[in-house]
């Protein structure tokens, strides 16, 4: 799989990703109401590309150039060298093939080798024991517990926080 | 996407907007409700762009097979009390009394308790409106209070029964076999 730059023509595709509830609902409840409308997601997808502090890209299968997914540094600290990772895996027929972890990977090359960041974070529904384990095995390590973090399914729920520096990284990566 | 057992609740679109408009201006459709008809494509135009930074969150409403017959809404959202008012239409008519409307509102009650933790539901029907009066008893909905005269429509005052559900009875409702 190889990462390409967010476009605003795949605003219809994050729209379909976004509208999904088998999506949606390991993300942590960050979303008022799990729907958004096309005209909103323009606005998302154009916010995405023009935010300085953010940069998004698509995730690409190399087999037939399918997209299945988005991954992107969100909150870029400049000054501090620290980034938020965010990832979805959005065409669920492609959920378990490792293309997360990969995707992972490749974001995390360029954010210590080209952008010069020193630490990688993201923030992860601590029941969303799928995510943890791909994290875990990119190399982050958990740091922190978000206690009764959001409400999902009639609970108050955990979130953890994760990072990754760019030592650590290279270790694993020379490895 | 909100799915229910009949319907589901998506964002409203812009292609949405003519069958709203033209339900909106179907008197038979809005007889009972608080809408101001005639209503233009342009005015309905300005209250969809204005949706987008409202506080309010309309969904349109979809039956499974993808025919829009209505919308439904969370209205005065507020986050310090948890409470919201709801309102809804279903503006294709031979939906009617088919319990579509019914599952779109406990649709939307089990978000608005499991996902968004809010303590009360409420809403306002006119008094004379028994289907929809019904409806609501029906998913545990409250009397409350009758508000006297509250509208004005086709030359008339009428009364509007305000209706409420709390958490604890939403809890105890669905604890039930």
């Amino acid at each position: 799989m190889g990462l390409r730059p967010l476009e605003s023509k795949d605003s219809w595709l994050l729209h379909k990703w976004f509208n999904d509830q088998r999506v949606l609902e390991d993300l942590g409840a960050q979303h008022i109401s799990f729907c958004t409308s096309m005209d909103r997601e323009f606005q998302i997808v154009d916010e995405m590309m023009t935010n300085r502090s953010k940069r998004y890209f698509m995730i690409q299968s190399l087999e037939g150039g399918r997209d299945v997914g988005l991954i992107g540094l969100d909150k870029i600290d400049l000054r501090n060298a620290s980034a938020e990772l965010q990832i979805i895996i959005g065409d669920v027929e492609c959920w378990g093939k490792g293309f997360g972890g990969e995707a992972i990977c490749v974001l995390l090359d360029h954010a210590f080798s080209r952008m010069n960041l020193h630490r990688v974070y993201l923030r992860v529904a601590d029941y969303n024991d799928r995510a943890i384990t791909c994290y875990k095995a990119c190399g982050f390590q958990a740091e922190g517990r978000l206690r009764h973090d959001h409400f999902h399914k009639g609970a108050y729920r955990d979130a953890l926080v994760m990072s990754i520096l760019k030592e650590e990284f290279r270790r694993a990566f020379d490895a | 996407m909100l799915e229910g057992r009949k319907v589901r609740l998506r964002a409203v679109e812009r292609v949405d907007l003519p069958s709203f408009v033209k339900w909106i201006n179907d008197p038979e459709v809005t007889q009972f409700l608080e809408l101001n008809p005639p209503m233009s494509m342009e005015d309905e135009e300005k209250w969809f762009v204005n949706l987008q930074k409202d506080h309010d969150k309309v969904f349109s409403i979809d039956t499974k097979d993808g025919k829009l017959i209505g919308n439904v809404g969370l209205m005065r959202l507020n986050w310090k009390d948890r409470c919201v008012l709801i309102g809804i239409m279903i503006g294709k008519k031979e939906y009617w009394d088919q319990g579509y409307g019914t599952d779109a509102i406990e649709t939307l009650l089990r978000h608005i308790f499991d996902e968004l933790g809010l303590n009360r539901v409420y809403l306002i029907a006119d008094e004379r409106n028994a289907r929809a009066i019904h409806c609501y008893e029906k998913l545990g909905f409250k009397r409350e209070g009758l508000l006297r005269q509250n509208r004005y429509k086709n030359g008339v005052y009428t009364n509007d029964v305000e209706m409420s559900l709390l958490r604890g009875e939403w809890e105890e409702r669905r604890s039930r076999p």
